[in-house]
């Protein structure tokens, strides 16, 4: 510089120079959609409970903020919302004046972090000075720096690395009984930077991690069984069996330490079995199976993904060009993990930014268990029986809480999955009891043989991800539920309730009369009534409600197919679905 | 404070990056500042901002930073994603 001004820090760097704009904060982003947590849902797809995408995929939570400014150069900050979230930013996207943030972030989806920008102060068009103070100018008339938007102050600076793999623990492995089965790929690799600065609930970071990878497990196989006269014959079996998690990197900044990590977090996750049966031989040979994840990896992603999965990142049935992009593994890898970055930390307070976190959000799952029980019957059935190695009839029932739940409907022999019609979705599990008897011929009557074989199952209820709209006039229309999107929403036992039994029941119901025009509002969780409203403090309008067991619970998607309202000896029924933190 | 700036009775002794120069990354080598055009700076940094979605499927790869005494620039490799830079110093 010819001539200007220039100051130095108590650090001995320069901190105010005429020749340099200084960076400012300019404010902060909204959010954009709600976090959503995608799994592959496509052909031979293995369901992938919320519990398991936190303890086997290690999955976060995708979200996208939105900033309206304009400028070329921004550079965005985040606040955790938790000591210790692990996070990361996936993607910075210029639409115009509108600047996008995809983000990746641990915890439960209300955790989601905030998000801040900066950018150069000759960017802005509009600077009110102060009306008494310091603006300083560079030679081409730009303002760099002024009183009013006091500059970017810099608490760290760190130069960071992702590790070198993502998990190099025991994944654990899945095979010919597989139906149900998911590795544990949570990541066990951290790197540890240590900064000169304890991290506390107000400072804010910069950094885009740069590294990204997979992890992947497959494996098929072929078994037989008797078949056929006496059980002399065999019939072959191939199955197959693939999953996978993909991952970002992503840091954490732990309070009370100067500590960064970096680490891995999954953004998208996947399980698929497939089983085929030959005909029965006498050394009966089945051909080649299985182009099990063809599927996937030749179809894209975006195929297997069923409408919705991207909550608000779809647009119609077009991904938005913001969305983040999301990739199927069919083994390990990792990729540009051997970049550096830079991890900038300031101070929220500095610049007049609250440091609440906006969010009280603590969903506890409801944990779904595979169960097997032979009274009441709880399982899936498989029953084939075979004359003369020609297989004749092969049924699948499924049975919940001594209900034949699949009543009506066809289940394929190799099925996994099956949803009712009232969209209760039952998952097959391990096999938990085998029987095979052989039935000697007669006369005139063939031998044959018999297969018995139950497995475990386990239920997601109505409602948890549904897929109608208010116009279809389909079941799993819930766009009345006031049942957050990630809380399970149960409906089931109406018919069993109407009859005089609670067992198995899980509804909210509201009952009218001509004396009670208000209505009274009653809730039945698994059986149990938990809120059952005689005072009056609750009515027909009501949403949410305090049950006797401290828990919240919220009224669901209205069921017309139950005849909503349904009349009964002078009171009018009205039935939802309901769901409870 | 014993010497700098104070406006208003607020000190401006902190510690802050100043915008030296920014622009778009393209593939190749590309020189973002040289050194002695910059005599009073002696700490660089640059970020990297990606300017649109990275796609894993694409394997794409970021940029990365290369300082000697001279100058920072960047190894910008051939799958490369679009990214803005902006050179930050002290």
């Amino acid at each position: 510089m010819s001539y200007g001004i220039k100051t130095f820090g108590d650090d001995g760097y320069v901190n105010l120079h005429s020749d340099y704009s200084s960076l400012v904060y300019v404010g902060e982003f909204s959010k954009e959609t709600d976090p959503v947590r995608p799994v592959y849902e496509g052909d031979y797809a293995i369901p992938i409970l919320d519990y398991q995408k936190n303890n086997n995929y290690d999955q976060g939570w995708l979200i996208q903020y939105t900033f309206d400014f304009d400028t070329d150069n921004l550079i965005p900050f985040y606040r955790p919302a938790f000591d210790g979230q692990e996070l990361g930013i996936i993607d910075v996207v210029n639409e115009g004046s509108t600047w996008v943030v995809n983000a990746l972030y641990q915890g439960n989806p209300g955790d989601f972090p905030r998000f801040f920008a900066f950018a150069p102060l000759k960017d802005l068009s509009n600077v009110t000075l102060s009306d008494s103070g310091l603006a300083v100018y560079d030679s081409d008339s730009n303002l760099v720096f002024t009183d009013s938007k006091r500059p970017l102050r810099i608490d760290d600076v760190l130069t960071v690395q992702h590790p070198s793999s993502i998990k190099t623990g025991a994944r654990g492995s899945c095979g010919r009984n597989g139906t149900s089965c998911h590795l544990n790929y949570t990541s066990d690799q951290t790197t540890t930077y240590t900064g000169a600065v304890n991290n506390t609930n107000s400072k804010i970071y910069h950094v885009v991690p740069s590294a990204y990878g997979g992890l992947a497990f497959d494996d098929d196989g072929t078994y037989k069984r008797s078949c056929g006269f006496l059980g002399l014959g065999d019939r072959k079996y191939a199955w197959a069996y693939r999953s996978w998690s993909s991952f970002r990197g992503t840091l954490k900044h732990p309070y009370g330490t100067a500590n960064h990590l970096t680490g891995w977090l999954g953004d998208f996750s996947g399980a698929m079995y497939q089983q085929k049966s030959g005909s029965c031989g006498y050394g009966g040979f089945l051909g080649a199976l299985i182009g099990i994840v063809a599927v996937v990896f030749t179809g894209g992603v975006g195929l297997a993904l069923i409408g919705g999965a991207l909550g608000g990142f779809v647009v119609g049935e077009l991904t938005s060009p913001t969305s983040p992009s999301l990739k199927a593994y069919e083994s390990d890898a990792i990729f540009d993990q051997n970049s550096s970055y830079e991890l900038i930390v300031t101070d929220a307070t500095y610049y007049d930014i609250d440091s609440a976190t906006g969010i009280d959000n603590t969903i506890d799952y409801d944990n779904l268990a595979f169960t097997y029980s032979a009274n009441p019957a709880t399982y899936w059935e498989l029953q084939s029986m075979e004359i003369l190695g020609d297989t004749i009839t092969s049924s699948v029932s499924v049975y919940w809480n001594g209900a034949k739940v699949s009543e009506g409907s066809v289940i394929g022999e190799f099925s996994t999955n099956f949803t009712a019609a009232n969209g209760d979705t039952y998952i097959r599990g391990p096999v938990e009891d085998e029987s095979t008897v052989y039935t000697p011929g007669g006369s005139f009557v063939p031998p044959m043989v018999t297969f018995n074989d139950k497995y475990k199952v386990a239920r997601v209820a109505y409602g948890q991800e549904p897929t109608g709209d208010a116009g279809s006039g389909d079941d799993d229309d819930d766009s009345d539920s006031n049942v957050p999107s990630d809380i399970p929403e149960l409906y089931a036992g109406v018919a069993a309730y109407k009859a005089g039994t609670f067992s198995g029941a899980s509804f909210w119901g509201v009952y009218t009369s001509s004396t009670n025009t208000a209505g009274t509002a009653f809730v039945i969780y698994n059986g149990q009534f938990t809120f059952l409203d005689f005072s009056n403090f609750s009515t027909g309008d009501t949403t949410s409600v305090t049950g006797s067991d401290g828990r919240t619970y919220y009224r669901g998607a209205s069921h017309p197919e139950d005849g909503n309202p349904y009349l009964l000896n002078g009171f009018e029924y009205r039935y939802y679905g309901v769901g409870r933190e | 404070m014993s010497f700098g700036v104070a406006i208003d009775g607020f000190a401006y002794t902190y510690g802050t990056f100043s915008v030296i120069t920014s622009g778009v990354v393209s593939t190749g080598n590309q020189t973002f500042a040289a050194k002695l055009s910059h005599p009073d700076i002696t700490d660089w940094r640059v970020v990297f901002i990606p300017t649109g979605v990275r796609s894993p499927g694409d394997e794409e790869v970021r940029p990365v930073l290369i300082e000697n005494s001279y100058a920072v620039y960047a190894n910008s490799p051939s799958d490369l994603s679009p990214h803005r830079y902006i050179v930050l110093g002290r």
